[in-house]
């Protein structure tokens, strides 16, 4: 018996294990593509994937701790793009490279306090430090945009409307004859810390992959006795049902162990 | 035990979260905003909607003037005419009296006589004749150009089936600055208009009874020694021919008003009265709902929103210190939405005091409050001009002087995110900052030492109020290559044929898929109207991927080709592309004119591509457009070019609606000859997953 319940505990653990993982995976978005993406939905709350972590780790439910000396790498690549990163909490600089290859990267964005330094880029007048109108901190949306030669940024403060991300802070032009390139999205943090909540990435290609849809023909369904709902259940519902059942499964298994338990206690001590 | 109970959390957590990702793919939040009207009210109606509308201290409706009013007709064809009278060729003479008024700045607008058949346009009636009042478009014109400043004449000439004003011009022209010489044409001060017709002896007892008229006109107010007379007696007509129905139309925003209408026999002082209307009871009927018995006929394309007859009325602030008009529905700031709100009304400057602001109240607490005591913005005026405050509990937090001309203005006020309130009248516009505006919103007089004001006799009129109010798309990424198959078996031979999954698409208006399965596109051929492909799917920000390319098509001008492009933020799945914001790709010549429809921006612009241009190999355009925080980029290259082709925005638009349907579709101005393929509608909503 107690081999029976410990092998029954070891599958519901894994098949716990496996949904949560299906879960995660489900939820992050990531492009079929590995190589070259269309877009990477990452809430680090919920894990990493699509990244590569470098002396980084998702340190708490809060999202992707930032520290000095890590960097968090995207798997697969993209060359023109949107971005948009959620901020927790940020105490000190935080830089963003773009089109990074073995070659280097072809843009990085060093946001400290007020100062956006930029290297590959300039602003219209050259200048590749730029003072910013609003800068990035706890609970911030960051909006980048990188198409041909040039690069918007926007910023959203906690406060701010969401409109406001519709209104750059900066514009930044890459040189003559140079323009974005296809690489890898690299974060890191010079000094102090912050965290990540979630990166959505959204690559600004002209085409990006679209499945075919063939009519697929239900096979005939077996005849049914004539019930009086014909209606069905949507998925939705029958995936509640199941959550459901397996939650009150579990809950009886609790109880009913919680029960043995105490009742083999009572045993012991009257013995 | 603790094994166990760490077993069955894991589980329920995993049971949990996948639950929780099932759910969130069709349940993301979203920061979408919108711009929705809550309310618009020109007071007209027999009295204040009380559903709306609560009002203190003996704020009131009240009733300013009645009159027939051409409303900005904006469109070929529509007019009205005088049914109950006609004019008779049998009078020796008559004479028409009117008290008339343009409001805003208007183009032409004219008289019409001698149309026989009351459903008949005036236009192509072949004794018809028109009298075009015309604002002109520049001073000094005189050479009787169409486009002049001044009074025209016009005959329907039979002869070349052109119309009033054909090839060569055969109108009778008066040049004179109707604008400043009794003000005809200009708005805020009634005009009385005089048209005395005689009839020309030789004509009596013809076929062709003509007649000679004067039209005179001045300052209702002012005394009738001031008035201009311009005499209508010369070739090429030699008279108007009068029997028959006579009416009025306008041109383009034109707003005109007949305040009263008085037809009789006779000229001067020996008049007898044949029909008068002074509008405060009268009768009108429209082709929706025909009467032979009304006093007035909306005829053509006349509909009862481009044609008013009653009671005029505004909402009256007499002899009142401290009293509200309140909006019953509260008002709140959108922390998510740039703007919050935009109210609009306008004011009646005329009796405007010093003593008494008239303005906007926010943050009360209850539809009795007073507006003094919570937030207040309001005009007032002064010895040189006037003065618009920002009053908070009753105390001036701050008053600048404002210059204003005329007799009324609009007041404008958006609500923004930061409790800041911007106000603008006419051009000039004025910021406050930290104003509270949660709470019922008023329109108000405030008199900060709460004495009586029996003098002020300040009005509102024609208030609106929108709101911005943050949505929940539903829309999950879509694309369609247009390469899926389905099957089906005839004669015993399996038929393949393009498939379109119609639980996520909609096709209509005569958009068709190819016989050919080499062909992986959507057809916009030969076909005109409100036609699309779209998604299910409603969207706020997103980037919308299509490729496309002219389809063959004949020899038609430019104007009868209809443009291709991309329509969005449609509230309905079938709304037109004419009332929904959108690009369009349309031909022009050499070139490819990118059109902009209800959006701020260029609506115009030349691409740097011409899509149109032949090609020996059927050329394919990618366009993109990436919709973000209410700012809309527009992208084209070619097809096999790269994606650093796309260079900069082919055009920009800032402010605009986007939550809503999404659509490939060609605009409803003529017939569409185009492909389209590899359609995608990426959701970029930065608020995706979160909560608003």
């Amino acid at each position: 018996m107690t081999i029976l319940k410990r092998g029954a505990s070891r599958i519901l653990l894994a098949l716990g294990l496996v949904l949560s993982l299906l879960a995660g995976i489900w939820m992050s978005g990531i492009s079929a593509n590995a190589e070259s993406l269309d877009l990477l939905r990452s809430d680090f709350r919920n894990g990493s994937d699509g990244w590569t972590l470098n002396e980084l780790t998702i340190a708490s439910s809060d999202g992707l701790e930032m520290l000095p000396g890590g960097q968090a790498q995207t798997v697969g690549t993209m060359d023109s793009l949107l971005m948009f990163i959620e901020f927790g909490s940020v105490s000190a600089g935080f830089t963003l490279e773009l089109g990074v290859t073995g070659e280097g990267a072809a843009c990085s964005l060093t946001f400290d306090g007020d100062i956006l330094r930029a290297e590959g880029v300039a602003d219209a007048g050259g200048e590749n430090s730029v003072v910013l109108d609003r800068i990035i901190g706890g609970d911030s949306i960051l909006k980048v945009e990188m198409i041909g030669g040039y690069i918007e940024v926007s910023v959203k403060n906690a406060d701010d409307a969401y409109d406001l991300l519709g209104t750059p802070v900066a514009t930044l032009y890459f040189a003559e004859g140079t323009a974005s390139r296809e690489g890898n999205i690299v974060l890191s943090q010079p000094e102090g810390t912050a965290v990540i909540r979630t990166a959505d990435l959204y690559s600004l290609s002209g085409s990006i992959h679209i499945d075919t849809e063939d009519e697929v023909v239900e096979p005939e369904p077996p005849e049914q006795p004539e019930t009086p709902d014909e209606g069905g259940l949507a998925p939705w519902a029958i995936a509640l049902i199941v959550v459901g059942g397996v939650v009150v499964v579990a809950a009886v298994i609790a109880a009913v162990l919680l029960i043995k338990k105490k009742k083999g206690g009572s045993h012991e001590e009257n013995h | 035990m603790k094994k166990y109970l760490a077993m069955i959390l894991s589980l329920a957590l995993a049971c949990g979260i996948g639950a929780a990702a099932m759910l969130s793919d069709t349940e993301r939040a979203s920061a979408a905003n919108i711009r929705s009207l809550e309310m618009t009210d020109d007071f007209e109606s027999s009295e204040l909607n009380p559903d709306a509308w609560s009002t203190t201290n003996g704020v009131n409706r009240a009733l300013e003037y009645s009159a027939l009013r051409l409303n900005g007709i904006n469109t070929w064809g529509s007019w009205v005419l005088l049914q109950k009278s006609q004019l008779s060729e049998e009078w020796e003479s008559f004479t028409i009296e009117m008290e008339m008024n343009w409001v805003g700045s208007p183009s032409w607008s004219g008289i019409f006589f001698g149309n026989t058949n009351p459903n008949g346009f005036f236009y192509a009636s072949p004794s018809s004749y028109f009298i075009q009042m015309h604002a002109g478009y520049q001073e000094g014109d005189e050479d009787g150009a169409s486009g002049d400043r001044g009074l025209r004449l016009g005959a329907r000439d039979v002869s070349t089936n052109t119309g009033f004003f054909g090839t060569p011009d055969t109108t009778e022209f008066h040049p004179c600055n109707i604008t400043t010489q009794g003000n005809l044409l200009a708005e805020g001060k009634v005009q009385r208009v005089i048209m005395e017709f005689t009839q020309k002896p030789e004509t009596a007892g013809t076929e062709d009874v003509r007649y000679d008229f004067s039209f005179t006109w001045g300052n209702a107010e002012d005394d009738e020694s001031t008035y201009q007379t311009i005499v209508f007696d010369s070739e090429p007509h030699g008279g108007v021919n009068i029997g028959g129905y006579m009416g009025f139309t306008t041109y383009g925003e034109t707003v005109m008003e007949i305040r009263s209408f008085a037809l009789s026999t006779g000229t001067g002082a020996d008049k007898q009265a044949v029909f008068e209307d002074d509008f405060s009871d009268t009768t009108i009927s429209f082709p929706s709902f025909t009467s032979t018995e009304s006093n007035w006929r909306g005829v053509g394309t006349n509909i009862e929103s481009r044609t008013y007859c009653g009671e005029f009325c505004t909402v009256s602030y007499n002899g009142v210190a401290n009293g509200s008009l309140v909006y019953n529905v509260p008002i709140s700031r959108n922390a998510a939405s740039l703007k919050s709100f935009e109210i609009s009304y306008d004011i009646s400057l005329v009796y405007l005091t010093q003593s008494t602001y008239i303005g906007s109240g926010f943050g009360l607490e209850s539809t009795a409050s007073d507006a003094a005591s919570a937030s207040f913005i309001g005009l007032r005026r002064t010895d040189g001009g006037y003065a618009l405050a920002y009053i908070s509990g009753g105390k001036i937090v701050e008053e600048v002087a404002v210059t204003i001309a005329g007799t009324s203005i609009t007041m404008s006020l958006v609500g923004y995110s930061d409790n800041r309130v911007v106000v603008t009248l006419g051009e000039r516009q004025v910021t406050f900052s930290d104003v509270e505006f949660d709470g019922y919103t008023s329109v108000s007089a405030v008199t900060l030492d709460g004495s009586a004001a029996p003098e002020n006799n300040a009005s509102i009129d024609n208030f609106s109020l929108y709101v911005y109010s943050s949505i929940v798309p539903s829309g999950n990424d879509v694309g369609i290559n247009f390469q899926g198959a389905s099957s089906f078996e005839l004669a015993g031979e399996i038929i393949e044929e393009h498939y379109v999954n119609t639980r996520k698409w909609v096709m209509y208006g005569g958009v068709e898929l190819p016989m050919q399965m080499s062909r992986s596109y959507v057809q916009f051929h030969n076909i005109g109207g409100n036609a699309a492909f779209l998604s299910r799917t409603q969207f706020g920000d997103h980037i919308a991927r299509f490729d496309f390319r002219p389809s063959s098509f004949p020899d038609l001008s430019d104007s009868e080709l209809a443009g291709f492009g991309y329509s969005f933020g449609r509230p309905m799945a079938d709304t037109s592309a004419n009332d929904a914001p959108g690009i369009f790709f349309r031909k022009n010549g050499d070139t490819t004119q990118l059109i902009a429809k209800n959006m701020t921006g260029q609506s115009n612009v030349t691409c740097s591509l011409n899509v149109f241009e032949e090609t020996e190999e059927d050329t394919w355009y990618t366009c993109m457009i990436i919709i973000s925080s209410r700012t809309v980029k527009v992208f084209l290259k070619e097809a096999s070019a790269p994606d650093s082709s796309f260079g900069a925005p082919q055009a920009v638009y800032t402010d605009v609606d986007t939550y809503g349907y999404a659509a490939m579709t060609i605009e409803p101005t003529g017939t569409a000859y185009f492909y389209a393929t590899n359609y995608s509608v990426t959701n970029i909503d930065p608020m995706i997953g979160r909560e608003v």
